[in-house]
């Protein structure tokens, strides 16, 4: 017999295509039930009471653990590899100084990717004027981690090394998400392995057919 | 004892990482680096960050990168000096790590708009700017409004998230953000100013900023 796993009930608030894939695919690759709730931004649903009182501020991802909300990817996913450490979301931290050079991947994504993509993809976020220069010079930010990133991508399949974390997955969503921007990723040949090797894994693919599904569900109430 | 060397620059947010470390009480070198001058770019400042960032702690040679990731581990390493409230489990650990990198992904890339609005666009900074304080604004109403019924962000006692808020807000307004008519986050304010450990950082900035006029 397996020893018992922890027993949570688990409710994520998503958006569609927003980095709460991320979060999609910490839960899918976790592997415990959850219900998925699909915040309309374009509805305004994000500053309605209801929301509110679960996330102050109004963000996606918040996870509800037995009716608890914890907001940030960056500490759902620490919260979820610490409660199923099994699961493989990050690779097993001997001490504090590798768990925080975990900590440090994923807070460079979500501090200066994340940003970065959207000057890209939404450069209104960055502006009340023009967006043009802002759009420009997201694109600029964003070449430079891509080179970063593409150089590291040279050595190892994956930000770890042979496997996949969540760590890629962020990455992943990041990038992408530059590319709806309408930015170009061409140029990098190792991410674009990289990409083939995240769009692989089974726990992502269940994760945006899970994200689909919800968007489908709702996307008729916007017509 | 480990040897640890803080890349900062005197004013960014290697201000909080600094006055972590002097709450925790380790010796340290530390090493400004002139972001004006391009210094992040610099081969040598690439062996020690090679994602050209600041803050960067070096523990025995080995790297430490991002703020908040480096604040967790300094909380992690001298568990008495209370940079973080005690977690007595995963859950509110992870409450904390929320907090913190809400601020780092949430509050400082807003503050960035408003004090280097140059950094989000090519173009003209002003509507840049603008946008910020809107960013900012209900940023700052919320922390105000929390801080209505405490001394510090956690209740009777200081953080180092309380120096990284402080960090925020008093940055945005040397971006001329008007932090006027925010009483709480006034005295907020001047309780951060007050904390020895801040004072020491700033003294070992004003040092720094000497040493670079000098080697001017």
């Amino acid at each position: 017999m397996p020893p018992e796993q922890p027993r949570h009930d688990l409710e994520v608030y998503i958006g569609y295509t927003a980095c709460t894939r991320v979060t999609l695919t910490a839960l899918e690759t976790v592997g415990q039930p959850y219900r998925e709730r699909l915040i309309l931004f374009e509805k305004g649903e994000h500053k309605a009471p209801d929301f509110l009182r679960i996330n102050p501020q109004g963000k996606v991802p918040a996870l509800i653990v037995d009716g608890q909300a914890l907001c940030e990817n960056l500490a759902i996913i620490t919260w979820l590899n610490k409660t199923w450490p099994e699961a493989g979301l990050l690779p097993p931290a001997s001490d504090a100084f590798e768990e925080a050079q975990q900590l440090s991947a994923l807070a460079w994504v979500a501090s200066t990717w994340h940003p970065s993509v959207r000057a890209v993809k939404v450069p209104m976020m960055w502006t009340t004027g023009d967006t043009a220069g802002v759009r420009e010079r997201g694109g600029q930010l964003m070449s430079g981690l891509l080179d970063r990133l593409d150089r590291e991508l040279a050595e190892r399949r994956f930000w770890f090394g042979a496997d996949w974390s969540i760590v890629d997955s962020y990455l992943w969503w990041a990038y992408i998400n530059s590319e709806f921007g309408g930015f170009d990723l061409s140029p990098w040949t190792n991410v674009a392995r990289h990409r083939a090797d995240v769009e692989a894994m089974p726990q992502v693919q269940r994760a945006l057919a899970r994200e689909q599904a919800a968007w489908d569900a709702r996307k008729g109430e916007l017509a | 004892m480990a040897s640890y060397t803080l890349y900062h620059l005197p004013g960014a947010c290697s201000r909080v990482t600094m006055t972590a470390l002097e709450q925790c009480g380790v010796d340290y070198a530390d090493h400004p680096v002139n972001l004006m001058q391009g210094e992040q770019h610099s081969p040598e400042f690439r062996k020690v960050n090679p994602r050209g960032k600041i803050p960067a702690l070096l523990v025995d040679g080995q790297l430490i990168a991002e703020n908040a990731a480096i604040q967790w581990w300094l909380g992690k390493t001298f568990p008495a000096a209370g940079l973080f409230p005690a977690a007595g489990n995963d859950w509110e650990e992870a409450q904390i790590l929320s907090d913190l990198f809400w601020i780092s992904s949430g509050w400082h890339p807003s503050v960035r708009a408003n004090m280097m609005p140059i950094r989000w666009t090519t173009g003209d900074p002003a509507p840049v700017r603008e946008r910020g304080k809107q960013l900012v604004k209900p940023l700052f109403e919320a922390f105000d409004a929390h801080m209505a019924d405490r001394q510090w962000w956690y209740g009777d006692d200081w953080s180092i998230v309380d120096v990284y808020f402080y960090w925020n807000y008093t940055t945005a307004e040397e971006g001329q953000y008007d932090l006027t008519g925010l009483a709480n986050l006034a005295a907020h304010r001047a309780r951060v100013e007050a904390w020895p450990a801040f004072q020491r950082a700033l003294a070992r900035e004003n040092a720094a900023r000497e040493r670079m006029a000098n080697a001017a």
